[in-house]
């Protein structure tokens, strides 16, 4: 970690060992752009110091909305990750997967570990740019890597390895709703469905029809035929042109 | 099959030096608990030998 914030000569703020906490997390992360992560996590969360609690977890990673959230903390980027990214995020970078190293090439898994950072901060690169050159850092440090354990390993962290962004949203989820309309939309645009907002568009349809058929059975009773100049079409064709304007509105933004 | 592979490894990881550390998430292993654990975790041994079959495959497949 020293090592890679001597190397981006940057201001920071470290959280290390004992102030590794949530609560000065909670308090410092209003300052910057940027949060680096160095430590253990999982699926749910990032680890506070001891391991007993999170940093970061789902009821708190709003709080990066809008900011860049670096870290090599295994699997929180196979759900956790994926939630503070839809929470607005503006770029996770992290791994699907447990990350793995051998002490016999440690400096292979240092120098692809904080590649990414390097190649944003001091190269110039889009972080999509910046993944994937991190790729080829970790290829050319499998052709590099002097224990056959290592070549495993990094191979095994290159392809954990995600960054999500707007341009490259995730690519899963765990609800299978999500999975399905990534199979059906592509990712970029199945991410932009919410999920209330499509529940209600169903449920106006929905009621939209039973209504109309229902002052259309009305008007075939009292007049033999559906087709009769009445005020309620003139409303129902004034909805439909709603709806379809409301539709229409929502999918620009 | 998988077992043959396993025998590889196992003996790959045997042959190194007393120094040797890997280390998978939160867990420091050297050769002798990473094959205990192997030995006795079948669901590990089966996530490590998937991971050598795909560094194999991945080796194995032009760029």
């Amino acid at each position: 970690m020293m090592n890679l914030l001597s190397q981006l000569d940057t201001d920071y703020t470290l959280l290390l060992k004992d102030k590794a906490v949530r609560e000065n997390f909670e308090r410092e992360v209003g300052r910057h752009d940027i949060v680096v992560f160095y430590d253990h996590g999982d699926e749910r969360g990032l680890y506070a110091q001891g391991g007993a609690t999170y940093i970061v977890d789902k009821k708190n990673n709003h709080l990066l909305k809008g900011r860049v959230i670096y870290t090599l903390a295994c699997t929180w980027c196979s759900d956790g990750g994926i939630d503070t990214w839809r929470k607005g995020a503006k770029v996770v970078w992290g791994y699907v997967d447990v990350f793995g190293f051998t002490l016999t090439d440690e400096k292979l898994f240092e120098e692809c570990a904080n590649y990414g950072l390097i190649a944003v901060l001091k190269e110039g690169l889009s972080w999509e740019e910046a993944l994937e050159k991190a790729k080829k850092k970790f290829d050319e440090a499998i052709k590099k890597a002097r224990d056959g354990w290592s070549i495993v390993w990094l191979r095994h962290n290159r392809d954990a390895l995600v960054c999500y962004t707007e341009n490259n949203p995730p690519k899963t989820s765990r609800c299978l709703f999500r999975r399905f309309l990534i199979w059906l939309l592509g990712a970029k645009r199945a991410w932009q469905v919410r999920f209330a907002k499509l529940i209600s568009l169903i449920l106006t349809c929905v009621g939209y029809g039973i209504a109309l058929h229902d002052f259309a059975h009305n008007v075939w009773e009292l007049k033999g035929t559906i087709f009769s100049p009445e005020g309620g079409y003139i409303g129902f064709s004034m909805m439909a042109v709603g709806i379809v304007m409301l539709a229409w509105s929502e999918s620009q933004h | 099959m998988s077992e043959e592979i396993y025998r590889v490894v196992k003996r790959y990881i045997e042959s190194r030096n007393d120094g040797w550390r890997f280390i998978l998430g939160d867990k420091v292993y050297d050769k002798h608990s990473l094959i205990e654990r192997m030995e006795k975790d079948k669901k590990f041994r089966r996530y490590i030998i998937e991971e050598v079959i795909k560094t194999a495959v991945d080796l194995l497949t032009p760029k």
